[in-house]
């Protein structure tokens, strides 16, 4: 199944959620670290929260057919484009800002 | 065509006619400087603010909750479970709400308080980005009041300003140019007068002025941090606002931040943008809350 990846918080992060980067915090000189791939349990979103780690990079699995992304990936191209409308694309930091907005909403 | 102009008592006095300007969030942002006592002193200021100590415990058992731990009936277990840095976001956060509760009038917009929360957050992680957490509070409480100055006007001149939104829209000019036009001052200049007259800190009160207008004031690290972060909110649309738009933003802004290619700091777009927006989803929980 296709995977897709985001950030969260780690309030919203749920056991068995499993990390695309991988996630380290240090609490009184000690260091936890979780390597890509780990499927997090209660214990390691303790040890997450008490580090004080605010966000984690996870993947998750996409049950959109290909057909679904295709118009997903349409509609927020055809937004970001309304939001830049009036925007001077001549210039190169919001050109910049365009084209990275454009590739962020279609990863 | 200017028709009345406005003038700094002006302003002052009617905004007393409002809501009083909470005394607790001078208290807390005084509480990032003081290193010893923070935890103590902010730990005091919650108990007495029954509103924010409710949402501390309810964020914090939503927390537990995910966590599969047991549930947390105390204020200071919940402080430690979920951080003195979101502990005071939240208090930023609720004293802030409360307060713009008291200036919205039936001609506020909606959109409005979502607007300066998605610019107040953007701000905060903004502040992350660039290596400055200690002006995360700051910017935070600049973005959720830089556009109070609007506010102030929609309470006070009300046909106006829906008159000067609906030209701002129709014809694609500034709305900041528009209120110059007819009051002699914008809503940027009369945010400002409200925040000195509110004893906020100096580097908020000039980010507020100078929120569309930063290149002469771009000493103040604030000023970038909040006309970046208004232009990204509206960027990534936040909250989904219909009426979120990128029509112009400050080169030497972005490049302040070192959100620019070739700047020394390469920025990392990516991994910026999915905090903005995993911050975002964070603030949202705690609007239910406060729901």
């Amino acid at each position: 199944m296709r995977k897709r990846h985001c950030y969260i918080t780690v309030a919203e992060a749920e056991v068995g959620m499993e990390l695309g980067a991988p996630a380290t915090g240090t609490k009184q000189g000690k260091l936890i670290s979780m390597s890509a791939g780990h499927k997090l349990t209660g214990d390691d979103l303790f040890q997450l929260a008490e580090r004080r780690v605010e966000f984690i990079f996870v993947t998750e699995p996409d049950p959109r057919p290909d057909e679904q992304v295709a118009v997903d990936a349409a509609q927020a191209a055809h937004r970001v484009m309304e939001i830049f409308a009036g925007a001077d694309l001549s210039d190169p930091i919001i050109a910049t800002l365009f084209n990275q907005v454009i590739i962020y909403r279609s990863a | 065509m200017t028709t009345h102009l406005i003038t700094r008592s002006e302003v002052v006095e009617r905004s007393k006619t409002l809501s009083a300007f909470p005394v607790l969030l001078n208290q807390i942002l005084a509480t990032i400087e003081d290193v010893d006592s923070r935890l103590m002193v902010l730990t005091g200021y919650i108990e007495r603010a029954p509103i924010i100590a409710t949402r501390v415990l309810a964020l914090a058992n939503i927390a537990a909750q995910r966590r599969n731990s047991s549930k947390i009936r105390d204020l200071h277990t919940a402080i430690t479970q979920i951080g003195l840095g979101r502990v005071r976001e939240i208090a930023l956060f609720s004293s802030v709400a409360i307060f713009i509760h008291g200036f919205t009038t039936a001609s506020t917009p909606s959109c409005f308080w979502e607007h300066s929360i998605a610019v107040g957050i953007c701000g905060e992680e903004l502040a992350h980005y660039d290596d400055t957490p200690c002006l995360a509070n700051a910017t935070l409480i600049a973005g959720l009041l830089h556009d109070i100055g609007q506010l102030w006007f929609r309470c006070f001149y009300s046909a106006d300003m829906h008159e000067i939104g609906n030209q701002a829209h129709s014809h694609s000019i500034c709305i900041e140019e528009l209120e110059r036009e007819r009051f002699g001052i914008d809503h940027a200049t009369i945010g400002f007068w409200l925040a000195e007259h509110w004893a906020l800190p100096k580097g908020i009160c000039i980010a507020i002025r100078h929120h569309h207008d930063t290149d002469a004031a771009l000493s103040e690290p604030l000023v970038a941090l909040v006309h970046v972060a208004e232009v990204l909110s509206n960027a990534l649309d936040l909250f989904g606002n219909p009426q979120n738009r990128v029509t112009k933003l400050s080169t030497p802004a972005f490049q302040k931040l070192g959100l620019v290619w070739g700047s020394a700091k390469r920025p990392e777009f990516g991994p910026l943008f999915g905090r903005i927006e995993a911050r975002s989803r964070h603030a949202n929980d705690l609007l239910q809350l406060a729901g």
